[in-house]
């Protein structure tokens, strides 16, 4: 009778004993969960710190001086859920958000708070998307601009991160005065969507204007000269000049489409008083270890002048200029010159009629440039910024994962408009570095792995199983 | 214990099973390993690491479901239960042959990390995060298996309860979205296998993502000392 009674007490007891060892179990991991959000007790072992904010981002944050407001419009586990790059996405979100205490986050479910977007219509906002408000200022960030996106076929999927350096870029653009560029839409000149879009979409202020018929916009810094098509006169050089001489900058993009420079003396003769001279034809290198797919007119040139470029994980890619009209240095009293980017020594010109040209025969010219910095002399001066063709400026090598022009022009117009405290794009890739692996040496270790390795480990087991029916 | 140990340890490679599981891992492993970084030329090893959750979510209860039943259909359950080794030693022999084996198996992954260590400019740090995530995981999943393969009847009960455990563990992260409440939200979250698990793949483990596996490991392998202790006493 008292073992009867006995057991079903030692049983409860055990039961509770268990369940109390469970609910501590519990609540152990919920506590390790906060402890380790508040005090942010977490390693990162991720390529390039993909999950930490550089010094440049920190120092940033720090100009961050009114309440800033991040909305993320989606519950945080519907943010994170698409891919471990949303998750990394939304790590960043929440360190940036840590770092300076006027930044506040929050997740909003579009679903449970449907209305919340009426007031920022205009922007043009879906669930999954940033919005940033700063007192009166609103605006949108896209989650697609958080990523370099690539498109492989029919694969569109993300190849890196650009979370941290994008959204940060956002924040400080909000507390301070947009950077305006006038685009001079007249000469017949390129059409300009592509790069207004890029620069709009990086916080500057486009404002289109035909210099033929009007003056430079007052608020302008920088004035965008996109491959004109037709010769500037005396009146129209002046306003730039003028528009340098009050220290502000003028980028002049040229390209093969436009009429040759010995066609365009005014303009020709311009750039060269800032030590920049157009010549005929377009720049072909015959070097197929220069080129992008052995395309002779499509070249990668080598950077002369460093500081430009993306420091992440897209350091490695490089930038392309293709279909190039041909730019030296020349000696100038207005202004220090200084090369870019240039093409090697191999390449050459083909000329501007060039029906039965051979590149064979054509000799090698020494120092062509394709891009070329120009600082005026005097106190206070402009700079003149000459881009070798307005393929730089194509879509796919602005914001595409091949090559690096977008972030390379952005760092570089940063710089010359003095936006301080902008962090340089960079690119944090969860993948690993890239594997230079020759097909056979695949094809060796994969036979290894998938065949060798595992029949090996089977015919220990064969012998096994020998060894026991012997015996 | 050592005793014990070693004899489970013997047992795995007694029959040509134990080579077969070593080479159908080493196969899958391989697999990954070939599509994920090979063919695409990449370093990162997340790929390999990733699938070996799913493997590992269906694989390891083959390696427990022997524990206890064996002893039961060669009737020799008395024997250990009789013996003078305390319930703990016989739990922990056990368990330590079922986890080295498990590691054994999980070594592959160390000969593609060398690989890619000659090939590329390899990131160490990445890798034993993510060997250290796939250890932790091989504990955690191990323990609960061998709670289950303690108490059941046979090696398929055993193997077929505990998948079907694991998968619940799994699904864990999925109930979060069926519930409104912040904090059921938040304990789920922290349970659940998945999502600690994958913090260690992409290289930012936190400290509850160890907690986590260190306690739910610790738990299941106290309760199987404590369903191992009842049969024990069952049988005085």
């Amino acid at each position: 009778m008292r073992n009867k009674d006995m057991k079903p007490m030692k049983k409860g007891a055990l039961v509770v004993r268990l369940l109390l060892l469970l609910a501590f179990v519990v609540a152990v991991n919920m506590l390790g969960a906060e402890v380790s959000e508040k005090w942010k007790l977490k390693a990162d072992f991720s390529v390039g710190g993909a999950y930490k904010l550089s010094p440049d981002v920190k120092a940033a944050l720090a100009q961050v001086e009114a309440d800033t407001n991040i909305y993320v419009l989606s519950s945080e586990s519907e943010f994170v859920s698409p891919s471990k790059y949303f998750k990394q996405a939304n790590e960043v979100i929440n360190l940036i958000a840590r770092e300076n205490k006027r930044i506040h986050l929050r997740y909003v479910d579009l679903n449970k708070n449907p209305l919340f977007l009426q007031p920022y219509e205009k922007l043009k906002l879906h669930p999954g998307d940033l919005l940033l408000t700063q007192g009166g200022e609103a605006t949108g960030l896209p989650a697609e601009q958080l990523f370099q996106i690539e498109q492989e076929g029919e694969a569109v999927y993300i190849r890196a991160s650009k979370t941290e350096s994008v959204l940060t870029s956002a924040l400080v653009a909000m507390g301070k005065e947009e950077v305006e560029i006038a685009f001079d839409v007249g000469k017949n000149a390129y059409a300009t969507d592509t790069v207004a879009y890029f620069l709009r979409d990086n916080y500057f202020k486009i404002t289109d204007f035909s210099l033929e018929k009007e003056a430079i916009p007052t608020g302008a810094k920088v004035l965008f000269l996109f491959a004109p098509k037709e010769d500037y006169d005396d009146k129209e050089l002046e306003a730039i000049a003028a528009f340098l001489r009050k220290g502000h900058t003028v980028v002049y993009v040229a390209d093969i489409d436009q009429q040759p420079p010995s066609k365009t003396p005014n303009t020709a003769d311009f750039l060269k008083n800032y030590g920049i001279a157009l010549l005929d034809g377009s720049v072909f290198e015959p070097n197929a270890a220069n080129t992008l797919d052995g395309n002779g007119f499509v070249i990668y040139p080598q950077v002369e002048t460093q500081g430009y470029q993306n420091g992440g994980d897209a350091a490695d890619k490089k930038v392309l200029s293709s279909f190039s009209r041909p730019m030296k240095l020349v000696q100038s009293k207005l202004a220090d010159t200084a090369a870019l980017l240039q093409f090697a020594n191999t390449a050459v010109v083909r000329p501007e009629d060039g029906a039965n040209w051979d590149p064979a025969n054509a000799a090698p010219q020494e120092g062509l440039k394709s891009a070329i910095l120009s600082q005026l002399k005097e106190e206070g001066g402009g700079r003149v910024l000459a881009i070798s063709t307005s393929s730089f400026f194509n879509a796919n090598y602005l914001q595409g994962g091949l090559v690096q022009n977008g972030d390379y022009f952005l760092n570089l117009l940063n710089q010359l408009t003095g936006r301080s405290g902008m962090p340089a794009i960079v690119d944090k890739s969860l993948s690993g570095l890239e594997l230079t692996l020759l097909a056979d040496t695949r094809v060796r270790l994969g036979l290894f792995f998938l065949l060798f390795l595992p029949a090996f480990i089977l015919l220990l087991g064969g012998l096994q199983l020998w060894k026991r029916k012997r015996s | 214990m050592t005793v014990l140990f070693a004899k489970e340890w013997r047992s795995y490679f007694a029959t040509p099973m134990g080579y077969l599981f070593l080479s159908v891992f080493a196969f899958i492993c391989g697999w990954y390993f070939f599509a994920g970084n090979l063919s695409f030329r990449m370093s990162d090893l997340s790929g390999v690491f990733s699938a070996l959750y799913n493997i590992c979510l269906f694989i390891l209860p083959l390696l427990t479901m022997k524990l206890f039943s064996d002893e039961k259909r060669h009737k020799t359950q008395v024997l250990l239960f009789t013996s003078p080794l305390t319930t703990g030693e016989i739990v922990g022999g056990k368990v330590l042959s079922a986890y080295l084996f498990f590691l054994l198996a999980s070594s592959v992954t160390v000969f593609f990390a060398f690989c890619m260590h000659f090939l590329t400019r390899f990131l160490w740090g990445l890798f034993l995060c993510q060997f250290l995530g796939l250890v932790l995981l091989g504990f955690a999943f191990l323990a609960l298996s061998s709670f289950i393969a303690s108490f059941a009847q046979s090696q398929m009960i055993s193997a077929v309860l505990s998948i079907a455990s694991l998968f619940l563990f799994h699904l864990s992260d999925s109930l979060t979205a069926m519930t409104s409440n912040t904090a059921l939200q938040r304990a789920l979250a922290s349970m659940s296998p998945l999502k600690n698990y994958t913090a260690f793949v992409s290289g930012n483990p936190s400290l509850q993502n160890l907690l986590f596996f260190v306690s739910f490991g610790g738990f299941f392998y106290y309760l199987t000392v404590v369903s191992v202790t009842v049969q024990r006493e069952g049988l005085r």
